[in-house]
């Protein structure tokens, strides 16, 4: 698998991470609300798995996570551009999704469009915790896999 | 204000003097992967890494950067052969 090599093949991994994050989420909330079985089992541990998988390949492997997390002193006029280009870009992002969430949760409660019980609040909740949690920590790191043309980990010295 | 896209002779000169975009990016001072970029023409230097580079090459910075892309060095020594014997 060559996910990594070209941006092409980086922006496959950083959609198939965030759909492997929504699938673990939803199978959460499935498995809590109503009741937890093999099947579900089988399905949250693959998703698990992709997730995990596509987290080491996409931001891991390829130096984005570092790149992302990398001190201004340790970074080039280049890097400290297109991290604080993510940064930013990100920052727009996280706002947008959380306010959408928000509005999405008081209309869901105001107009008791799902009837939930505790139990689904807690599931709900936590999966909505998780998610969100995620996203803050993953998107700029996202937005520079999604950008960049080259990995910040891959040899690129044609000398 | 969109900056204008600038053009240069990193990649030939580097070559021709036979060093590793590892080895220029440890003398002026950045991540290799940037002299990368700045060889594909897809990141335009501050003019303190400019100065850098040219100064690397021990060039005039008119015969590194440029704001159209650039001739061949061989096609410019000749143009400025001919214009010495005119």
């Amino acid at each position: 698998m060559d996910w990594g090599r070209t941006r092409e093949a980086r922006r496959r991994g950083v959609v198939a991470n965030y759909v492997s994050a929504a699938l673990l989420a939803a199978v959460f909330c499935a498995g809590e609300y109503g009741t937890w079985n093999l099947s579900l089992a089988v399905v949250f541990a693959a998703g698990l798995g992709a997730f995990t998988v596509t987290f080491f390949v996409t931001y891991g492997r390829s130096g984005f996570w570092s790149l992302a997390r990398a001190e201004a002193g340790d970074l080039d006029e280049r890097q400290i551009l297109v991290t604080h280009e993510s940064f930013r870009r990100s920052y727009a992002v996280f706002a947008i999704v959380s306010l959408l969430l928000v509005v999405i949760v008081v209309f869901t409660i105001r107009f008791s469009l799902v009837g939930l019980t505790w139990r689904g609040h807690y599931s709900f909740g936590l999966a909505i915790m998780f998610l969100l949690g995620y996203l803050a920590q993953v998107l700029p790191a996202s937005l520079l896999a999604w950008r960049e043309t080259v990995d910040p980990a891959s040899a690129d010295d044609d000398s | 204000m969109e900056s204008r896209k600038l053009h240069n002779r990193i990649a030939v000169l580097r070559r021709e003097r036979g060093v590793s975009r590892k080895e220029l990016a440890a003398h002026i001072g950045v991540n290799f992967q940037t002299v990368g970029y700045l060889e594909r023409e897809e990141y335009n230097p501050s003019l303190d890494l400019a100065f850098r580079i040219c100064e690397y090459f021990g060039l005039p910075v008119e015969l590194v950067f440029g704001t159209a892309p650039l001739k061949p060095l061989s096609a410019e020594l000749l143009a400025v052969r001919k214009q010495e014997g005119e």
